[in-house]
């Protein structure tokens, strides 16, 4: 969105965003908690919030926005193909941006040893299930990783009636925002435990238990539980770029999170205002 | 059923480890916190009404106010059936309320069972036997 | 009275299914899981072998080349993908008589087109195996498939010909009764002339439940571990050392959706439900695996899974009427999945002079497959959102699978989350199901009227939702 309205305040007519889904805002949509827009609006606003200001801002320009689009394959020609319900659909741009955010590290990911049971999710995804689809994954958790989104769902999950036993972080030091380890973990009386490293997911058709490590010591335990979330890290959604076989580089742009994984939405909503200012 | 919320919360005034200000200038005891307000996240210390290390006069409340009883904010979803659809729409409420009044305010909002979807930004109020609290709609 | 009740849903049960399904008799299958193929199938490595591997005078040998034939014949028919990769056996020095012998014993099978090939041939075909590989046998006819997806495709057509499948049954009892069997499961209870017992793991227990001896199964668990599409494809053909005593060793396979796998272990186990990946099998794997293609590394790995060989003791098939119409299918593992569709041609032969095999009359040979919005152009895309726009809304976007598909699986039987992935390569891309998995979910929900509380992963128990729901 932001860079679109860089674009169109600075003149640019020709503006096309295609969303996947089926509403602007990205990730925005579900991030229920405050932290966003102290910079940008200058009021501490919920990502929500924030999705809604800026939508409602994009919606006043003269851009076009096409949403439940997917878009599958860019060329280095600057063709993108995208698909919805209307058909599937080439067209040519003079510059492409990818504003298509990050995709989470998983359990499969980083191999980790165990049974495969039901009960295992991304912190984003158990972000979605709560927010926007109202529904609570377990009541036993624990999270794997301590970056950010993991801290604030330990949050979400102890409003919402789920124990958080633990957050365990491999590192020796926190991975989120020290604000977050505060009044999410600290508040709640949930512990942080660091060098701690996963060994095993233990449960034949939904998590019992798991088995971990403190790799200072060398203590194992085994800690019962029913749902595990893992928060160990997210990789710049770039696929498109991958699968074409092309870099970014004149006339193709990442943006946002699709670049490099950002603090703060304020500072994304910056960046990327100047990129599109930068390409009328 | 056992309750999964934390036997005791952070009790006004907790210490926080953090590395010691220099405190040139203030008696003990002093309490450490680490601000939430920006993410600029600065040390502070305290003796409940100086306040050293903030980088803003919002700092300097929120020590103080840590001391005596820390307040927070609750952002939340709820659940909105109309005849046709369930919404799932997020909240805060209005203002910081008392960390340890959080359980039986998540209670509260959970009882509710509104209708219709009020616009973004509109205020709604849950009423009780306690103090009414308001809640803004965030999104939609 | 039915004429045949298979118990077991996995590939061994289903091509039975299938082959009966060509003849005018009442064939009822159980399977004790929520879908098929949620067995041992599940995790097979999916190669439709050459078959040069067993002795030439063996059944294991036999049936493994006539099912590879089968198999090209019916990935056609049946739609499901079958990419013709072909196999080598790698020789390091020293080996060279083994693979010699082998490309001998393959030749007497029938096998055609085996041939020794030298490093020159290697270093310009298979430019990633290591150069101490002295020769290697080229096998052209071996092949890869997804063992789900010729799972499904043989029980849709069984099902199109009047075959019944029942999932989510589990045999309780069975009894002689009346010149048959009564079988009864948690559902209810059925009357047979004959049994076919393809149970997998549990065949031993199944056969005892009939009161007749079979082998003992003792399961073999192995590790596979799959590599991210984007390293490079590093072998053309299915890579195998020259075999041990137990196990065909650790492989290369490139499989039909373009990624490598490498695997698998084997470790004899006690627990019949221990599908743990563990480190020691990764780095058993990487270490086997680095000798033949030096260049796989550790990072690579994206995923993993185990599975267990329905093991005997002798290792060999066990096809055998062990009693008054109670055919045991017992101990089939490799080369099982690529002998299977021959093993149900096998029992048909085992049995004609009791049973009369009379031809189906119109009876269907063919079966049509979910259409997969990946593969299909921009000409078909369209005329598919035009038929129906939920072709137009995708759902999974690392495979690229769309709403419509996810509908479709869940019309053909799927339930649960593992049977639409089967079914549609949902939730097996890079982001493993994170963003995919609740709107699958709500197609569920939507589809089967049920609530979110009520989808498993992969049947009772495993249930997604185990907080509160909407």
């Amino acid at each position: 969105m932001a860079v679109a309205m860089g674009a169109a305040e600075a003149g640019l007519k020709k503006i096309l965003i295609l969303e996947r889904l089926h509403r602007l805002g990205g990730i925005l949509n579900q991030c229920i908690h405050v932290g966003f827009g102290l910079k940008y609006f200058k009021k501490e606003l919920t990502g929500t919030e924030y999705a809604v200001r800026y939508r409602n801002m994009v919606l006043e320009k003269d851009i076009e926005v096409k949403t439940s689009c997917f878009v599958h394959r860019i060329t280095p020609e600057k063709q993108v193909t995208f698909v919805s319900p209307e058909g599937e659909v080439t067209v040519s741009a003079k510059n492409i941006v990818l504003a298509t955010g990050c995709r989470e590290r998983t359990r499969e990911m980083l191999t980790v040893p165990g049974s495969r049971p039901a009960g295992i999710f991304t912190a984003g995804l158990v972000q979605e299930m709560i927010n926007i689809y109202g529904v609570l994954p377990g009541r036993n958790a624990v999270i794997i990783g301590s970056g950010d989104i993991g801290l604030i769902m330990a949050r979400r999950l102890t409003l919402e009636g789920s124990r958080v036993h633990a957050v365990l972080e491999i590192m020796d030091h926190l991975s989120g925002l020290i604000r977050n380890k505060i009044q999410c973990l600290d508040d709640f009386g949930i512990s942080l435990y660091l060098e701690h490293e996963l060994l095993e997911i233990c449960g034949k058709d939904r998590v019992e238990a798991i088995r971990y490590r403190d790799n200072r010591t060398g203590e194992e335990t085994r800690l019962s539980c029913d749902t595990l979330l893992f928060s160990v890290g997210l990789v710049p959604e770039q696929d498109l770029l991958i699968d074409a076989g092309i870099e970014a580089g004149t006339g193709i742009y990442l943006a946002g999170n699709a670049d490099f994984v950002h603090d703060l939405v304020d500072t994304v909503t910056k960046e990327a205002e100047e990129l599109g200012k930068s390409l009328a | 059923m056992e309750s999964h919320w934390p036997e005791t919360f952070p009790s006004p005034g907790r210490d926080l480890k953090v590395k010691k200000a220099e405190s040139k200038v203030m008696p003990e005891p002093l309490k450490h916190y680490i601000c939430i307000v920006c993410p600029k996240s600065c040390e502070l210390e305290t003796d409940g009404t100086e306040v050293a290390g903030a980088g803003c006069k919002r700092g300097e409340k929120f020590a103080r106010q840590e001391m005596v009883l820390p307040m927070r904010v609750i952002t939340t979803t709820v659940k909105f059936s109309s005849k046709k659809k369930t919404r799932i729409i997020p909240v805060k409420t209005a203002s910081a309320v008392p960390l340890e009044d959080i359980p039986s305010i998540m209670e509260r909002i959970k009882g509710l069972r509104p209708r219709e979807v009020p616009p973004v930004g509109s205020r709604v109020k849950v009423n009780g036997d306690q103090e009414p609290i308001e809640l803004i709609i965030t999104g939609e | 009275m039915i004429d045949f009740v298979i118990i077991g849903g996995g590939i061994i049960g289903t091509s039975m299914a299938h082959e009966l399904a060509k003849y005018q008799l009442a064939v009822v299958l159980l399977e004790k899981e929520a879908e098929l193929s949620f067995g041992v199938s599940k995790s097979n490595s999916g190669i439709v072998h050459t078959g040069f591997q067993d002795h030439h005078e063996s059944l294991k040998g036999r049936l493994a080349v006539r099912g590879n034939v089968l198999y090209r014949k019916m990935a056609k028919e049946l739609e499901f993908p079958l990419v013709p990769t072909g196999e080598l056996v790698v020789a390091f020095p020293g080996e060279r008589d083994v693979v010699e012998s082998m490309k001998e014993n393959g030749e007497r099978l029938g096998i055609p087109g085996l041939e020794i090939v030298d490093r020159q041939w290697l270093r310009k075909n298979e430019p990633k195996l290591s150069k101490k590989v002295e020769c290697a046998l080229l096998g052209p006819t071996g092949a890869v498939i997804n063992p789900y997806e010729a799972i499904y495709a043989m029980a849709e057509n069984a099902t199109s010909n009047g075959v019944e499948i029942r999932c989510g049954q589990e045999v309780l009892s069975i009894e002689r009764n009346g010149g048959g069997w009564r079988v009864v499961t948690t559902e209810g209870e059925l009357r047979t002339h004959f049994v076919i017992n393809a149970a997998g793991l549990s065949a031993d227990r199944i056969s005892s439940l009939a009161g007749i001896d079979a082998p003992r199964i003792t399961p073999r668990k192995g590790e596979e571990f799959i590599l991210d599409r984007h390293a490079d494809r590093l072998t053309q053909r299915i890579i195998f050392p020259v075999p041990h005593k137990k196990t065909k060793g650790i492989l290369v396979i490139p499989t039909v959706d373009g990624n490598t796998m490498i695997g698998p272990t084997a470790e004899e186990i006690d627990d019949k439900n221990d599908l743990t990946t563990t480190r020691e099998g990764k780095q058993g794997v990487l270490r086997g695996i680095q000798k033949v293609v030096p260049s796989i590394r550790e990072d690579q790995i994206i995923a993993s899974f185990a599975g267990l060989r329905p093991a005997t003791e002798n290792g060999k098939f066990h096809i055998r009427e062990d009693g008054e119409g109670f055919v045991n299918l017992v101990g089939i593992q490799s080369p099982g999945l690529t002998a299977a569709p021959a093993i149900a041609e096998r029992v048909v032969e085992l049995l004609a002079d009791k049973v009369t095999f009379t031809p189906r009359k119109n009876h269907i040979a063919t079966r049509k497959a979910i259409p997969r919005f990946r593969l299909l152009n921009t000409r078909e895309r369209n005329r598919l959102i035009r038929e129906d726009p939920d072709y137009g809304e995708v759902v999974c976007r690392c495979e690229l699978v769309t709403k419509k598909e996810i509908r479709e699986a869940i019309r053909r039987g799927a339930r649960t989350l593992d049977g639409i992935k089967f079914r549609t390569r949902s939730q097996m891309g890079r982001c493993h199901g994170s963003f995919c998995t609740m709107k699958i979910m709500a197609i569920i929900a939507e589809e089967l009227g049920i609530a979110y509380e009520a989808i498993t992963k992969r049947g009772k128990g495993s249930e997604i939702i185990k907080g509160y729901g909407t």
